[in-house]
This record gives C-alpha cells, sequence and structure tokens, in this order.
C-alpha cells in the first residue's frame, strides 16, 4: 500500500499528490491499528505509483557508440525520459528538470542514479548528435538511440507513444510523442511515473524514496 | 511628436532561452498595451538561419492503465494578443524555435531578438540563455 492520494491535476488526469505530515500521521495511526506491519515500510511517492513490475530490459546504443544494457545498472536506480534533440521545448524543458534532480540528491545518492534519455527520433538523432545533446544538462546523463527493430519493442514495452508530424522546410518534420519520466527501483522494478511537467522536488523526492 | 512616456504598443518582458546546440528556443511576455489587437506574425535573430513560432500542445493518453502526456507541436503563422493582452510564450505552450543556430547558445549568454508584428512594429530584445526547468 503508499501513502498516494489521488488528485486531479491541471491537465485534468490523476496523479499522486503529496499529503501533510498531519494527514499522514493520522493515516499512520489508522495504518497501525489495522495493519502495523504493512505500514511500517509503506512508501510514500509524489507521482504515479505503479504495481512494481520487472522493467523491460534493453540493450541500445549509447552515445559513444557503445552497447548500453538497461539491467547493467541493476544496484542503481534509473530514471528514464524518451525524447528528441531537435525537440526545441518539452524534451530540454524535461532534461533540465532532470538535471535539478540530480542535483537536488545528496553526493552519495547521485552516484546511485542514472538518467538515461532514449530517443524517438533515431533517423536523426545519431550517437555524436546526442553525445553534444546530454552534455548540455549533465555531463552524467547517458543517451540512447538504436535501429528501429531494437527501439520498437522498447517503445512497445514503455507504451511510448510518438508519431512524426509534419513541420516547415527549416524544421523539417517533427515528433510528437509522450512526456512520461519512469522511475525504475535498484532491483529493476518500474514503480513510478511522472509527467514531465512535474516540479523537480517533487521528482527528487521520488527519487530518493526508492533509493530507500 | 511623441511624447517621451509614452509606453510602445508592444513590449516584451522576461525573454529567456536554454543551452542548445542546432535547435533552440526562446519565451518571452509579449504585451499588448494599445486597444487594439495586435499580432506577433514573427521573429528573427542573427544567431539562427531560421525563427518560427510553434505551439505544444498536450493531451492525456491511457497506455494498458498507464496515463500519460501525449506531447504535440506544430508552427503557427501568427499569435493574436487582445487589446491590453500579454502572451505566454512559456514551456509547453507557444514558443519561439529557433532552427539552425549559427553556434551553440551557452548559458550566460544573450540572443538578440527581433519579433515583428502586424500593425509593423518591430521590438527587439535579448533573451539571457539560462539553465532553467519550467
Amino acid at each position: 500500500m503508499t501513502f498516494t492520494v489521488p488528485y486531479r491535476g491541471r491537465r485534468g488526469y490523476d496523479y499522486g499528490m503529496p499529503i501533510s505530515l498531519g494527514v499522514l500521521a493520522r493515516l499512520a495511526c489508522v495504518c497501525l491499528a489495522l495493519a502495523p506491519v504493512a505500514c511500517a515500510r509503506a512508501p510514500h511517492f509524489t507521482g504515479t505509483t505503479l504495481t512494481p513490475k520487472a522493467a523491460y530490459d534493453f540493450t541500445l546504443t549509447d552515445a559513444n557508440g557503445r552497447p548500453f544494457r538497461l539491467a547493467g545498472e541493476r544496484g542503481r536506480e534509473v530514471v528514464l525520459f524518451f525524447g528528441y534533440t531537435r525537440c526545441p521545448d518539452v524534451c530540454p524543458a524535461t532534461m533540465a528538470q532532470l538535471a535539478r534532480v540530480e542535483r537536488e540528491l545528496p553526493a552519495a545518492d547521485r552516484a546511485r542514479v542514472q538518467v538515461v534519455f532514449v530517443t524517438v527520433d533515431p533517423q536523426r538523432d545519431t550517437p555524436a548528435v546526442i553525445k553534444r545533446y546530454v552534455a548540455l544538462f549533465d555531463p552524467s546523463f547517458v543517451g540512447l538511440t538504436g535501429t528501429e527493430a531494437q527501439l520498437d519493442p522498447v517503445f512497445d514495452a514503455y507504451h511510448v507513444w510518438h508519431q512524426r508530424i509534419p513541420g516547415t522546410k527549416a524544421s523539417g518534420y517533427l515528433m510528437a510523442h509522450s512526456g512520461s519520466v519512469y522511475l525504475i527501483d535498484p532491483a529493476g522494478d518500474l514503480r513510478v511515473l511522472h509527467d514531465w511537467t512535474d516540479p523537480a522536488p517533487a521528482i527528487a523526492s521520488d527519487v530518493k524514496e526508492l533509493l530507500g | 511628436m511623441i511624447a517621451p512616456l509614452l509606453l510602445a504598443a508592444v513590449t516584451v518582458t522576461g525573454a529567456w532561452s536554454r543551452p542548445a546546440i542546432d535547435t533552440g528556443v526562446v519565451y518571452a511576455q509579449i504585451h499588448n498595451n494599445s486597444g487594439h489587437r495586435v499580432a506577433l506574425v514573427g521573429a528573427s535573430t542573427a544567431r539562427a538561419r531560421h525563427a518560427e513560432l510553434h505551439e505544444s500542445t498536450s493531451s492525456m493518453g491511457t497506455m494498458q492503465g498507464m496515463t500519460m502526456p501525449m506531447e504535440s507541436m506544430h508552427p503557427v503563422s501568427h499569435i493574436v494578443i487582445p487589446p491590453h493582452g500579454t502572451l505566454a510564450l512559456s514551456p509547453g505552450g507557444y514558443h519561439l524555435m529557433l532552427l539552425g543556430l549559427r553556434g551553440p547558445l551557452v548559458a550566460g549568454q544573450h540572443v538578440v531578438v527581433t519579433f515583428h508584428f502586424s500593425d509593423g512594429e518591430v521590438v527587439h530584445t535579448a533573451a539571457s540563455v539560462e539553465n532553467r526547468g519550467m
């Protein structure tokens, strides 16, 4: 069980909202009376709490052209985001937010968290392009690309919606895509989902919670 | 003769940009101080080959029980600002997209941008390049 209460956000969907210590204390009293053992270890997330299940494992190509396997991060928490480097608005806003999340963590925790960016535009986002892009935000970030055959099962497994839309002669095509941030715990389970517009402190709070 | 204290029909405040390599963005507040409608019809900067007005739009989708935001974007030809209204170019909404940057944008720099309006007015502003989230 979790201490996440439904909250209708500004875009009209439900996600977890932090609740006050007072409310938490009262809930804790109820919990302690009813189920003391379960309650003692209940995590509290500000994002959407998912039923824990193993995050789909994949191997893609990192910004240095080397293979990167998700399962290789076991023991560390992974913060996963899908976007593309020619995205001027949503993606850099999200990446800058995630850089802020990193900065909010104590140094010891920072080494146990890996932010991973996966492109939804493999045709234009080569490892070299991605390398310069992720370095804009935080040198520790991993940026991944792959062939369509490698990426499609990943998009399917994480329910990543993506679609080419017409742009201008100057911009070329644009990519519409889902704007979720996925938190995968050190055991490799997908646990929490955030909206790219969620405040960095809220995401950081969940990242810390998952580190235990 | 124009009185020295007369406010310009359009003023731009709080312009900022993000570090970028090839594709950049500019956000700002654009105030229409006049009593008539004015439209932002374009922009230009020496720092990029092209500057286009775009709008990000968001809708919610549910994929196998996971509710997630679906982000899209499209070019717009102009944006109308009502009399005495303010147009916000801001993350997740209207923004100025810079295409073909002539060099990376680095935090601490300024990007001089010229906004063009339907009444013929032209407003220059300096957008500071910042490591900001939202």
